[in-house]
């Protein structure tokens, strides 16, 4: 029953049963590593050590990376964030002295098992580097050069596959009518969308994000952060970043890394009000060690 | 708490600044509970003039620390326990600034309120307790202020549990002033001005409680208001 007359005098108080409001959460609040479920978790980390030659890039890294959330890595410079990264799709099999130890499983697939196809594993692990890498070709054929690779596809479907990655991208109204002028006259934080649209048109689960927006001004980098918020409704995506803002704005959970070792993985809320680590403490506040 | 200094000296000297303000603030209004106290007590008409005209500089205070940390927030982006000092000194700004405006109240009542006699025999064990219950919260002002200022935890935790003691005298106060109005009619105002200022004593010790799980919530993060309360 609800009081329409707020007249104190004209109220009847026996057994009215008022509907009192709640507070509602004005930050979108990521259930914390123990509310995980196992359906939850995309990737699953268990004791990866990586070394390029005899120095040490990670060392015994465990944790769970949440699907269709994003999950940000931060940490000081040569603390194996990227290195981190790029294990998620192999990208560090490009390197020859690197030895790799520890799984990595990709819902529930083991990447390194030898039946793994890295192509395929790529495809369904896509990743966008810190400079965009348009190929010099038109806008079109950079979102549609990948779909092609993934077998013949008739022209319209192709299209339509073309628009949706750009209008994912955030892309399409500024793109619509000049899809055969070159990529490489777009500006920075054009093209940067332009190679997002590229990985997301090929449809991966997961995209990796290498300093997506540290060659871009602050307009661009709020378009990149505010199309990391809406990609992660369809995508588990993955960011490296060194502005700590940055991960703090875009990320649910945030891992920090340090000398290659995970030394604190939680929700972003934590990480940033209250962290456990007194390294973390003394890196996100901006202090010597 | 994390003492260890920022790679921005800028920055470690802004919030020096800012807790230096702080505890001036603070300083100042304790000074103001202690002169309306004194005022009361000895129906010191200039000294409770005196705490009025300084109500202003409280004030001032407040604002200062407000810009000054909204300004901190905008231009530094602090995380971690730097965020957490900055609110702390922020919300425990406006108790203060509150505790102010209690101080103002009682040299008010001897300003503008109605005539009231400390001397009357009636009221000496009322005055006795009322000084009782001034001691307990001025304690807890000075505490949660020292709490505050040298990051102890375990302190403020000490600070919140004294409001209970705070309360219950105030309890008494009242009761007793009830019961002195139905014996002694004719000194109906001083007992409301003694129910004023026991109100007021009252009101610091809650202020100071908030200073202390202010305290709490800098140093370990954690939000203690409310408990018992919290449907949580």
């Amino acid at each position: 029953m609800t009081i329409e007359n707020r007249d104190g005098d004209s109220m009847n108080t026996t057994n009215v049963a008022i509907e009192v409001p709640v507070p509602q959460s004005a930050v979108e609040v990521a259930p914390a590593p123990h509310e995980w479920r196992d359906e939850d978790i995309c990737i699953e980390v268990s004791d990866l050590s990586l070394a390029y030659g005899e120095t040490a890039a990670l060392t015994n890294i465990s944790m769970q990376v949440v699907r269709q959330r994003v999950t940000a890595l931060i940490g000081p410079s040569g603390c194996g964030k990227s290195t981190l990264l790029r294990c998620f799709n192999r990208m560090n099999d490009l390197i020859d002295s690197v030895r790799i130890s520890g799984r990595i499983e990709l819902n529930g697939m083991e990447i390194h098992a030898p039946t793994v196809d890295v192509a395929q594993l790529r495809r369904r692990v896509g990743m966008v580097f810190q400079r965009p890498n348009p190929f010099p070709k038109s806008i079109y054929e950079n979102v549609a050069y990948g779909v092609r690779l993934q077998g013949r596809i008739p022209k319209s479907e192709l299209d339509d596959r073309v628009e949706w990655a750009l209008k994912n991208a955030a892309l399409w109204e500024e793109v619509r009518d000049r899809l055969n002028e070159s990529a490489l006259g777009m500006s920075g934080g054009q093209q940067q969308r332009l190679v997002i649209a590229r990985a997301i048109a090929i449809q991966p689960d997961v995209l990796l994000l290498d300093e997506p927006a540290s060659a871009l001004d602050p307009i661009s980098t709020s378009k990149i952060e505010e199309l990391i918020h809406q990609l992660k409704t369809d995508y588990t995506i993955l960011i490296v970043t060194h502005n700590m803002q940055q991960a703090a704005r875009v990320s649910d959970y945030t891992g920090f890394l340090y000398l290659g070792n995970l030394v604190e993985y939680d929700t972003t809320n934590i990480i940033f009000t209250n962290p456990t680590q007194k390294q973390t403490e003394d890196y996100i506040t901006g202090r010597y060690g | 708490m994390n003492d260890h200094p920022h790679i921005s000296e800028q920055f470690d000297s802004e919030l020096q600044v800012l807790q230096s303000n702080f505890a001036a603030m603070g300083g100042l209004v304790e000074a103001q509970v202690q002169d309306a106290m004194q005022a009361f007590k000895n129906v010191d008409l200039a000294l409770a003039q005196s705490v009025r005209s300084r109500e202003e500089r409280v004030n001032e205070y407040e604002i200062e620390i407000d810009q000054e940390t909204t300004t901190i927030i905008a231009r530094r982006q602090p995380a971690a326990s730097d965020l957490r000092l900055l609110i702390g000194m922020l919300k425990s700004s406006t108790d203060l600034e509150r505790i102010g405006d209690e101080a103002d109240r009682i040299a008010k009542i001897m300003t503008k309120g109605r005539p009231y006699a400390p001397t009357l025999d009636e009221l000496l064990p009322i005055l006795s307790e009322v000084a009782k219950l001034e001691n307990l919260a001025s304690q807890m002002l000075r505490e949660s202020l020292n709490n505050f200022a040298r990051k102890d935890e375990a302190g403020a935790t000490k600070t919140i549990a004294a409001d209970k003691e705070v309360d219950s005298v105030y309890r008494a106060i009242v009761e007793s002033c009830r019961n002195g109005m139905a014996n002694f009619p004719d000194h109906v105002d001083s007992y409301i001005a003694i129910i004023w200022v026991a109100r007021s004593l009252e009101r610091i010790g809650d202020h100071a409680k908030n200073i202390a799980e202010n305290v709490v919530y800098s140093v370990r993060g954690e939000d203690i208001r409310h408990h018992g309360t919290a449907t949580q």
